[in-house]
Parts: C-alpha cells; sequence; structure tokens
C-alpha cells in the first residue's frame, strides 16, 4: 500500500506541470470562445440593424432566434475531443517514458521489491486522477461561462435554455449526476486499460508477433458484440433493457480478461 | 552461493542468444563474465534480476528462490532525470527495507558527487557512480555489475574501479560483465567466457597465473582466436 | 605506493613478497604495528580478500602477529626476519643465475662484472 502511493505520487509529480499547462490551455479557450461568441453575436446583430434598417426583433428573428448557452458554449466538444486524446495519449506516454526516455526508469520501477501490479495501478491511477481533475475543471469552466454568458449578452437576448443546451453529448459530459460520472469513469478507465494492453503487448513480443496478439485481443472485443447484435436484431428474445445487460455483463467479462493480461504480462513476459 | 541453472533464451528468430548457461556466483568473490560484443553477458544479468524473460533456466541463491538478495546496477542511468542526486537516494531508500544510508552517504562522499546536483546534469561517469551508490546502499549480498567502466573517462574510471578494492566489497558476492578487462585483471577472482550463448570456459584467475603463468588476458586471446 | 603487477604471476604472491621485503629492509620495523587489511587492499588497489589471504600467509609464516583487536605487528623474533631475508636472497639469485645461464656467460666474468654494476648502483644512491 505505502508503494502504491508512493509511485503514484511520483507519477502525479512527473506529469503535473505538463497536465497544469494543457489543462490552463483548453480552460483560456474555452473562456475566450464564449466571450468571441457573445461579442460575435451582437456585432452581428448590430450589423444587421445598421444595414438592414432591422427592428432589434426583427435582426433576432435573421440570426435564428436568441443566442443559446449551447450556441455560446460552441467550441467546448472540441476541446473535450483534444482533452480525450490527450488523455490517452498520456496513457501511452506514462509507459514508454519510462522505456525510452534519457532515463531507463523502467530498470528500477520492475526491481522494486514487491508485487509489479503495483506499478500497473499506480499508473492506472495516475491517468484517472487527471481525468478526473479535467472533468472538474470543465465543470468549473462551464459554470463560469455560464456567468459569463449571462454578464455579457442582455438578458432578453439570452434563450432561456438549461445550463447547457441542446448537444446531448455535453449534457452527458456536465453532468453533475453522480452516475452518469461514474459512467464516464468506468468507460475511462476501460479505454485506459486498453492502450495499457496494448503498450505492455508491445513491450512483450516481437513487432509481428506483438501486432497479431493486440489484433486478436481487439478482435475479442469487437466481433462478439456484432455478433450479440444480430443476434438481437434477429431474434427478439430480449427486451432492451435486458440487451443493455448482455452488452454490459460481456464489456465487464472483458475488462476482467485484459486487466488479467495486463497484470500477466507485466509479471512474466514484458522485456526491457 | 548464488546458482544459475540451465538458462535459454532466444529472442524471435535469433535462436540461443542463451544457450544453457549455468554458473554459480561464490560470495566475496569477484566473477567476471567476459565476451566480446553481444555475446549475452548483459542478457545473463538481465535474466537473473527477472528483467528478461527467459524460456528455461533457474535462479537460485542458497537453493531457494529469492529476489531479495540481489542488486543490479545497469550500465545507463535509471533514475529520473528531474531528481536530484539527493532525491534519488531518498527516494530508493523509502523503497528497500535493508537499505544502509550510511554506505549511501560514505560513497557520494568518496566519489564526489553532490547531493543537489541534478540527474539529468550528470555525466556519464557521475551517473555510473549514483547506479552503483544504489546498488551498494541497497545492502544486499549478490551484486551484478554491467559494464562499470565502458565509456567513461580516465579520472572517473579510477574513482570508480576504487570500489573494488574498497570494504565494501568485504562478503559480498559480486558478478560483474566487462569487455575491457586491463582495468580490472588484477582484482578478478574468476572468469567465466562467453561465446554465442554458451559458457565456453571458467577460470581461477590466480590459478591460472600460478599453474600456466597466463594472465587473464592471455587466456581471452586463447579461447577467442581458437 | 604503488604496485605495477606482473598479470602472469599470481597477485597475492607479489603482494606477499612486496610485503616481505619491506620487513626485511626495516620499513616495517620489529615489532611495530601494520596497516590493516583494508588499507593494504585500498592503497595496492587489489580486492580485500587477497590483502586477506596475504596477511594469512604471513601470519602462517610468523612474519606477523595477529592478537583480538590490536592491529597486526611485525614478529619481535629477529631469526624469523633473518630467515625470510635468506629467502629473499635466494630467490633473487636464483633469477639472476637464471638468466646468466641462458647466455652462457663464465662464472669470472659474471662476478667482474657484477661487482662493477653493484658498485655503480650503491655510489648513485649514496649521491642522491
Amino acid at each position: 500500500m505505502k508503494k502504491f502511493f508512493m509511485l503514484s505520487n511520483e507519477e502525479i509529480k512527473r506529469s503535473f506541470k505538463l497536465y497544469l499547462s494543457i489543462l490552463t490551455m483548453l480552460v483560456i479557450v474555452e473562456l475566450t470562445s464564449v466571450v468571441y461568441q457573445v461579442l460575435h453575436y451582437q456585432s452581428k446583430l448590430e450589423d444587421l440593424m445598421k444595414k438592414e434598417r432591422l427592428t432589434e426583433m426583427e435582426a433576432v428573428d435573421q440570426l435564428n432566434g436568441p443566442l443559446t448557452f449551447g450556441d455560446a458554449t460552441n467550441y467546448f466538444k472540441y476541446m473535450i475531443a483534444i482533452g480525450i486524446m490527450f488523455t490517452i495519449l498520456y496513457a501511452f506516454q506514462i509507459w514508454y517514458r519510462d522505456w525510452y526516455g534519457e532515463s531507463k526508469y523502467i530498470y528500477r520501477l520492475l526491481m522494486l521489491p514487491g508485487k509489479r501490479i503495483t506499478i500497473l495501478l499506480s499508473k492506472l491511477t495516475t491517468v484517472l486522477v487527471f481525468v478526473c481533475g479535467f472533468m472538474g475543471i470543465q465543470w468549473i469552466t462551464i459554470l463560469i461561462s455560464r456567468r459569463l454568458y449571462e454578464w455579457l449578452l442582455p438578458e432578453h437576448l439570452q434563450a432561456a435554455s438549461k445550463i447547457i443546451g441542446e448537444s446531448a453529448a455535453l449534457n452527458m459530459l456536465y453532468t453533475f449526476n453522480v452516475i452518469d460520472t461514474f459512467v464516464i469513469l468506468a468507460l475511462a478507465l476501460f479505454v485506459i486499460t486498453m492502450v495499457f494492453l496494448f503498450v505492455l503487448t508491445e513491450r512483450s513480443y516481437q513487432k509481428g508477433k506483438a501486432l497479431l496478439t493486440i489484433a486478436k485481443d481487439v478482435a475479442l472485443l469487437i466481433v462478439p458484440f456484432i455478433a450479440l447484435r444480430y443476434l438481437f436484431d434477429l431474434t427478439s428474445m430480449l427486451i432492451p433493457n435486458q440487451q443493455v445487460f448482455v452488452y454490459l455483463s460481456f464489456i465487464l467479462i472483458y475488462f476482467i480478461y485484459i486487466s488479467w493480461k495486463c497484470v500477466r504480462l507485466l509479471n512474466h513476459k514484458v522485456s526491457i | 552461493m548464488l546458482e544459475v541453472r540451465g538458462l535459454r533464451k532466444s529472442y524471435g528468430r535469433k535462436k540461443n542468444v542463451l544457450n544453457d548457461v549455468s554458473f554459480t556466483v561464490p560470495l566475496n568473490q569477484l566473477t567476471c563474465l567476459i565476451g566480446l560484443n553481444g555475446e549475452g553477458k548483459s542478457t545473463i544479468l538481465k535474466a537473473i534480476m527477472g528483467l528478461v524473460p527467459v524460456d528455461a533456466g533457474t535462479i537460485k541463491v542458497d537453493g531457494k528462490t529469492i529476489h531479495d538478495s540481489i542488486a543490479f546496477v545497469p550500465d545507463l542511468s535509471t533514475m529520473p532525470g528531474y531528481m536530484s542526486v539527493g532525491e534519488a537516494i531518498a527516494y530508493m531508500r523509502d523503497y528497500y527495507p535493508d537499505w544502509n544510508q550510511q554506505v549511501a552517504e560514505e560513497l557520494m562522499g568518496f566519489f564526489k558527487l553532490m547531493a543537489t546536483d541534478r540527474i539529468a546534469n550528470l555525466s556519464k561517469g557521475n551517473k555510473a557512480k549514483v547506479n552503483l551508490l544504489i546498488g551498494f546502499a541497497m545492502n544486499r549480498p549478490y551484486l551484478l555489475l554491467d559494464e562499470p567502466l565502458a565509456g567513461i573517462d580516465l579520472f572517473t574510471k579510477e574513482q570508480i574501479a576504487w570500489i573494488f578494492s574498497s570494504h565494501y566489497m568485504e562478503g559480498k558476492g559480486i558478478l560483474m560483465t566487462t569487455h575491457e578487462i586491463a582495468e580490472v585483471e588484477h582484482l578478478i577472482d574468476r572468469v567465466i567466457f562467453l561465446q554465442n550463448g554458451t559458457i565456453i570456459q571458467e577460470d581461477d584467475s590466480e590459478e591460472m597465473r600460478e599453474l600456466y603463468g597466463k594472465s587473464v588476458q592471455d587466456r581471452m586471446r586463447e579461447v577467442y582466436q581458437t | 605506493m604503488l604496485l605495477h603487477f606482473d598479470q602472469r604471476s599470481p597477485i597475492y604472491l607479489q603482494v606477499l613478497h612486496w610485503f616481505k621485503k619491506r620487513i626485511v629492509i626495516g620499513e616495517f620495523k620489529r615489532g611495530e604495528s601494520i596497516p590493516s587489511r583494508r588499507a593494504l587492499a585500498s592503497e595496492l588497489k587489489i580486492h580485500p580478500n587477497t590483502a586477506q589471504k596475504v596477511y594469512k600467509e604471513l601470519e602462517e609464516q610468523r612474519l606477523i602477529t595477529t592478537d583480538r583487536n590490536v592491529p597486526s605487528k611485525v614478529t619481535m623474533d629477529q631469526s624469523i626476519i633473518d630467515r625470510a631475508r635468506i629467502e629473499l636472497l635466494e630467490n633473487a639469485v636464483k633469477q639472476f643465475v637464471e638468466s646468466i645461464y641462458a647466455i652462457q656467460i663464465p662464472l669470472e666474468e659474471v662476478i667482474i662484472n657484477f661487482e662493477k654494476e653493484y658498485n655503480i648502483r650503491k655510489r648513485s644512491e649514496l649521491d642522491a
């Protein structure tokens, strides 16, 4: 347990500066984009009113109605995509850095007293902590953006919308709901573990064999999934809720399989 | 006694990188693994530490499969570059229950290492010293040294070689790989010659001198040029 | 003190020989304490167990004595030192004769040249 905390602490320390600068960059872009959208809308409105000699009401109509908060936060989805991309990249980097970095820290890690699974868990924890941090900061950013939106835009131009507009994906991500948050974290855990499996497989076998093994593991996920879908489409044995349950059970079993495989590779197969 | 039995390893198409390698490393002796480049010397040390998987073979210390009685000193920088020497030492100390801080501090003095220097800024020789210091401070009976003097400037080499005649060697079973034998020839107790992943000769160096009037280098020439 | 080892003869014998020489010429005096094994090893840059082996051999030949918890001392017995002195002489002469014999030079000529060379050596030492 002590080893786990020490390793996690060190991993977080190692990447914290980089993490913080990426996060700051994303937040700045997001807030700027909100300000830009609001100001842009207003200037378009004024232009229309001046050039076409329209009343404000008519101009708003021409612009497809008032600026919703969803419109103002239009760029957020790209930022989130970038955040997800960085997370996946980081899941690769957190391992490869130790093999290919200036110092070959992997020697030390693999030789540490105690079980090697701790190394895996600490790296997993680190990525998840960063994901949580990212989500938390996004929540705060959205709240600030809401304030900015309300403050910059005259009240009669604001659309009466929920906190996030219409985008379903954003709603899911910016949820304040415990279950949704849990689902996002579970998804992140799954993806990160998958990336870890790729890295550890690549570090364990020669190129050709590694590619084959990875292809096999991916097929093990996709093929049954497609098969299940066909089965459910063809027959109507199960009601949708039951189908979801079958899918989830499958994913859970697959997740246990890849976790077990990661541990086994790290214990017996990886090579430096 | 550290016992290596029947190590075998192939890397994909490269068959028999190690081919049935068996030998022992007794305590209180310096055993040297000699081979031309690419004979699998390093691989043997890594295999002993479980850093590369093997196809077959066992490693035992006094008949038991134990891993916490061997310390490995690799020949490349292994501590994160952002740490200072002092931090690296403190960091390792926290992981190793038998850590001997006194040895770590003494060696830092002997090696003229500054606690505040960043690992990233150290020369190759000083990085080697940090590895060596960590290896000795782990306070384990067996030490594996991978090319401890390779690619290091003359003065640093002398500082490092100093440790071989110091009391830190007392009682320890040391296994060292090298392809430059000259600097350490007079310190070695036993020599194991490797070729194509197989042990082709094993000698007691003093016996070789006494009975045949041959130096380790003479023997090396004989072994590899026939 | 730096010993240049001949890599073709046993290191411990060379150190042993070096040590005996110090005793015979009185660099280590009768009854005096000698360096510890550790000090000897790091001074000559040899493995500590080689130093150990040398001290053990010196003890067996009773040139040094070791009591518990006290540094080893050179023997008080002059006759043992004398014996070592003769042994060194005999070894040196044996080597010398070997090399002279190999080039087949008559004893008389050897003696004349020997005395000449010996005196030159001695004078140069006095001058220095």
